[in-house]
């Protein structure tokens, strides 16, 4: 009995939310209804391309990207894993992600990244709705929804290519008028000798990752990289231990490689890099000397070239503005008797001559300030040289609007929606 | 149907209601006026961890971090141990460094340091002690130095480099400090400082005394205080306690107030007693589908009003307490999730009366509150303060809330597919065993059974039940998917507020993504016809693996590789539960075919489809009728 009996009781419950976007009514899946006239080829690509069965397993995909995409976070940087797994169009995931970490197996498996999942989720949406596009009170929640689905999705898009997060660091009393991408440290060559303004050669970091001698025009000399580390911290060499720094301030400190933060650290900090690198005179190749460059070393390194004098060192990328923050002071509250911060407040001085503004602003957490199409976020604060100092977090997203915009139509589509399937319920009940 | 059917379901209710009554009155007991005042002593405010809380809080907290539990034990004769509440306790270690010469000094002696590690052991030169495992300051504190240096040096390593050896002296380290704390009065503050927001530690106030050639009047009275304690002055101890509380009386009730709350609800533990009484109503649950079905499950349903009373009772005076939204950490979240559970499943018995959103709310409910005593013996304070960035009532209340929520639909709806699957299955069993076994079948049949060939688990398991199931599974993974999507994208809009990215796809986030996933991928495979009532059962089965992923499993992937404590242990109950979770889904994918076949049919169910599809308009009436 039970087969018979089950069967019958399922059409009532299936039909009632098939108001939900379907190619064909959803009992009997198969064969389509017969009284329709021919459909046009178009329209049939479309209804394949819009099956329920393709949307499940779009799913069912997302679903293992989103769970491997956050177990990478253990052996790797949260942004890295992020533009592997979910900014991408295939992903080659290790076989010991795959099988849980519970095994050290070599070797890797493509899988569809984020952005092929989406885009295939998108055009699968899309088709669903072309083929049976009606508006009607019935659907119009589903319609808001995936209205809404998909501005978020276009905003993560929007946001994973054009979003450029960098920070502004002000010491207590002092001025700044630049941002860092402290994830992108530069080795910066200055050369001060023209009074009216500095004159800077800067070699990016991917260039330097890769290594090797690097030659360029606009160099005054050759670099060859012995070591470049992502992440390091900085201790005392000791006196007999190998040295890998033959000139500058690396004759007395020496870097040690650290792990790269990953992305499941319960405490996210910056990584530091540190790089050992020989220069060397262009065209004989007679080096000046190994030095140690790090963002650890407030100084720069002095070398002298044919007479002139130039400052090199490894900072973060910079990116000057036409205004200035002063940072007139820092509150920092912590609850009695423990070391959990209670409040950060940067209180700033803000001046911009081109537009005039010359005010004072509060910035402080979950109270971030918009201006000059950037967003400044407290952060988080540190000591400079004894001095207390303020890390702000500038954010610039042209797709900022979206997830808000996405946010609302969503809330009011599901609103519609299971508010009528429940009414429908209780009318049920009520009969 | 049963004339005694209501006398004895009230009488049912009315235990459940004596026992409450009774921890109620129980836990407001007073002191002896011949004995020490312990519960007015512990009842005094102090502060500690940024936060004002009585004193009995504070010996609780430490004991359970310490011990494991809240009382101390001391052996009083060849294996004769006596118990010792956390109020006695605490004063005999806060009076350890007052206790004059000649006074014994039991603080030393109670056995409460667990050390299990066979190397910390052998560097204590401690025996093995099984079974405790607890061993007292005196016995420990002959080798401090020689642990001192292994701390040392195991805290140069990085966190998550270190061996378990490390690991564990680092943890008797923590406890030990916990400890002498106390005993040198460090902590807690007990004295509030004008001007400043930090209430100074007994310490503190010596130290200023001794610098000033004169104490705070509070400080000398406290520590009077512990010295007629150790001297036995029963009657200037009282006397003391009384003077002192009466000076935080006037100066601020509302915290004497709080902190008389906070040690009686300390004293009640009521989420304990809310989970002991869960398990009951699950059996009774369980006990109605075997027979006395209408006695049972309104007995079950109004014990269950009862207890879900008690502990939405508790939840609001934590949050008067702690001044928040009720979720604010792990432990609260599972508070919160097992009465969210509770409640929705009380809403659903009403709305169908057959006993299985009691099995599951009682069975969720319970387990929930058990997964939270597990974490208090990790987390110390349950009502912790919290970072700057999560420090806004209205993100709390709003997002927090609803990711919660969403977890509560999720683990209903996986928790009743579970119920599904097994009630399947059990029918198929019988079938089995009546088909193949004759005697079986005439006993099955036989009035007297109250088992039933339709199944051991529920007699009411025929169509009519499955079809209600299916539709309170529908309705549940719809409300999973709207409060985890709302919630995550709050959690979203609130990460753009405070550092101005939307997703950044970190583990916690992503947890989130993988329910709202889950929840659309259900909702889809039914719209599309991919899935029927059982295909939902089994995929909401699943379920509870991908919430108790973003549950829990997120947490513990910072956690190293030597890691140890109940996360340790978290990470094999999370795998044993998926694995469980595995096993139930696989039971409910056997083909349907093949149940049916296995099931013979019987009287009580109608066998045409006509029947079972009019049963369907009308559930509450096709229950009904089968019980008849």
């Amino acid at each position: 009995m039970s087969k018979s009996a089950i069967k019958a009781g399922k059409p009532a419950a299936a039909s009632a939310p098939s108001t939900a976007i379907q190619k064909a009514p959803a009992v009997p899946p198969t064969p389509p209804r017969p009284a329709r006239a021919p459909r046009s080829a178009v329209v049939r690509v479309l209804e394949r391309v819009a099956d329920l069965r393709i949307t499940v397993t779009l799913f069912a995909l997302s679903l293992f990207l989103v769970f491997y995409g956050t177990l990478a976070q253990v052996d790797k940087g949260i942004w890295i894993v992020v533009g592997e797994y979910f900014r991408s169009a295939v992903v080659w995931i290790p076989l010991k992600i795959v099988f849980f970490r519970a095994a050290e197996v070599p070797g890797a498996i493509p899988f569809p990244g984020g952005w092929l999942l989406g885009g295939l989720l998108l055009v699968n949406l899309l088709a669903a709705h072309i083929v049976s596009f009606k508006l009607s009170w019935k659907r119009s929640g589903i319609l808001l929804i995936h209205a809404g689905i998909v501005i978020m999705m276009f905003g993560e898009l929007v946001t994973g290519l054009f979003a450029v997060e960098s920070h502004m660091s002000i010491l207590e009393g002092q001025s700044s008028n630049f941002l860092e991408r402290q994830d992108r440290p530069e080795l910066a060559v200055v050369d001060a000798s023209d009074v009216k303004q500095d004159h800077v050669t800067a070699i990016s970091t991917d260039r330097l990752r890769k290594g090797g001698l690097i030659q360029d025009t606009n160099l005054p000399f050759d670099v060859e990289v012995v070591h470049y580390w992502v992440n390091s911290r900085l201790v005392d060499t000791k006196p007999g231990a190998d040295n890998l720094a033959t000139r500058g301030q690396g004759l007395n400190l020496a870097a040690q490689e650290r792990p790269e933060g990953v992305g499941v650290d319960t405490e996210q900090k910056v990584d530091i890099a540190s790089m050992y690198a020989t220069l060397k005179r262009k065209g004989t190749g007679e080096s000046l000397g190994t030095y140690l460059f790090t963002p650890h070393l407030a100084q720069p390194e002095w070398v002298e070239v044919d007479g002139k004098w130039y400052q090199v060192s490894l900072r973060s990328q910079r990116n000057y503005k036409d205004y200035t923050f002063h940072l007139d002071k820092l509150n920092v509250e912590f609850y009695p008797g423990t070391q959990k911060p209670k409040d950060y407040s940067s209180f700033i001085h803000l001046t911009d001559p081109a537009q005039k503004e010359d005010r004072d602003v509060r910035i402080y957490m979950n109270h971030p300030l918009t201006y000059a199409g950037a967003t400044f976020y407290q952060i988080g604060v540190h000591q400079e040289r004894g001095v207390p100092a303020t890390t702000l977090q500038v954010v610039r997203n042209p797709g900022w609007m979206m997830p808000y915009l996405s946010c609302l139509l969503v809330a009011c589509g599901m609103l519609v929606h299971f508010g009528q399937n429940l009414a429908r319920f209780l009318e049920r009940r009520a009969a | 149907m049963h004339k005694t059917a209501h006398w004895a379901q009230w009488v049912i209710v009315a235990l459940f209601g004596l026992y409450l009554g009774a921890q109620f009155i129980n836990a407001a007991g007073g002191d002896s006026d011949r004995d020490f005042h312990y519960r007015l002593f512990a009842s005094l405010p102090v502060q500690e961890n940024g936060r004002v809380k009585p004193l009995d809080t504070v010996a609780r907290t430490r004991l359970m971090l310490i011990n494991h539990k809240q009382t101390a034990k001391v052996e009083v004769g060849r294996d004769d141990w006596k118990t010792v509440p956390a109020d006695k306790w605490l004063l005999d270690v806060m009076s350890l460094t007052v206790a004059a010469n000649g006074n014994p000094r039991p603080a030393v002696e109670y056995k409460i340091f667990r050390v299990e590690n066979e190397e910390v052991l052998g560097l204590l030169h401690l025996e093995p002690r099984p079974g405790s495992w607890r061993y007292s300051y005196a016995e420990i504190g002959k080798r401090t130095k020689e642990l001192t240096d292994e701390a040392l040096k195991a805290d140069e390593v990085e966190p998550r480099d270190r061996t378990l050896f490390q690991n564990k002296v680092l943890e008797l380290m923590g406890h030990l400090r916990m400890f002498t704390e106390l005993a040198k009065l460090e902590a807690p503050g007990v004295i509030p400082a004008e001007g400043t927001n930090k209430w100074a530690s007994l310490a503190d106030a010596e130290r200023v005394g001794q610098a000033h050639g004169k104490m705070h009047p509070l400080a000398e009275l406290f520590l009077g205080m512990l010295e007629d304690y150790s001297n036995g002055n029963v009657k200037g101890f009282n006397e003391g306690v009384k003077t002192y509380r009466a000076v935080f009386e006037k100066k601020m009730p509302d915290v004497v107030s709080a902190a008389d709350t906070e040690v009686y609800v300390n004293e009640l533990a009521p989420f304990y007693h809310c989970s002991v009484l869960y398990a009951f109503v699950f059996v009774l649950a369980c006990v109605s589908w075997l027979g006395w079905f209408d006695t049972l499950n309104r007995a079950a349903f109004w014990s269950m009003v009862l207890i879900v009373a008690v502990h939405t009772w508790a939840l609001l005076i934590r949050i008067y307490l702690q001044g928040r939204p009720p979720v604010t950490n792990l432990y609260s979240s599972a508070i919160f999730i097992g009465w969210g559970c509770a409640v929705t499943c009380l809403v659903f018995e009403g709305f169908y009366r057959n006993s299985i959103a009691l099995a599951v709310g009682s069975a969720t409910g319970g387990l929930s509150l058990l997964i939270a005593h597990f974490l208090s013996l990790d987390s110390g304070d349950t009502m912790e303060m919290m970072q700057a960035v999560l420090d806004t009532n209205f993100w709390l209340a709003t997002h927090v809330t609803c990711v919660t929520l969403g977890y509560t639909a999720t683990f209903v709806a996986g928790f009743m597919g579970v119920t599904y699957v097994l009630a399947m299955a059990s029918s198929a069993a019988m079938g089995l065993l009546a088909r193949w076994h004759v005697g079986a079948r005439a006993f099955l049949e036989s009035p007297e059974s109250k088992i039933g060939v339709r199944g051991f688990f529920t007699r009411f398991f025929d169509t009519d039940a499955a079809s209600v199931m299916g539709r309170m599974l529908y309705g549940i993974v719809c409300f999973g998917m709207f409060l985890s999507f709302t919630g995550t994208v709050l959690g979203g809009l609130w990460a753009d507020v405070s550092w101005g990215r939307f997703w950044g796809w970190d583990p916690k986030e992503n947890g989130a993504l993988l329910i709202v996933i889950w929840c659309a991928l259900i909702l889809h495979a039914r719209w599309g016809g991919l899935v029927k009532q059982r295909g939902i059962a089994v995929l909401a089965v699943l379920g509870n693996i991908v919430t108790a992923w973003s549950w829990f499993g997120t947490n513990l992937l910072g956690v190293g590789l030597h890691a140890y404590g109940f996360m340790s242990g978290a990470m094999t109950w999370l795998i044993v539960f998926d694995v469980l979770m595995l096993v139930i889904a696989g039971i409910g994918l056997l083909p349907l075919r093949q149940w049916a076949k296995l099931t013979p049919q019987t009287q009580s169910v109608p066998a045409d489809p006509v029947m079972g599809a009019r049963a369907e308009s009308s559930p509450a009436a096709g229950v009904a009728r089968t019980i008849g």
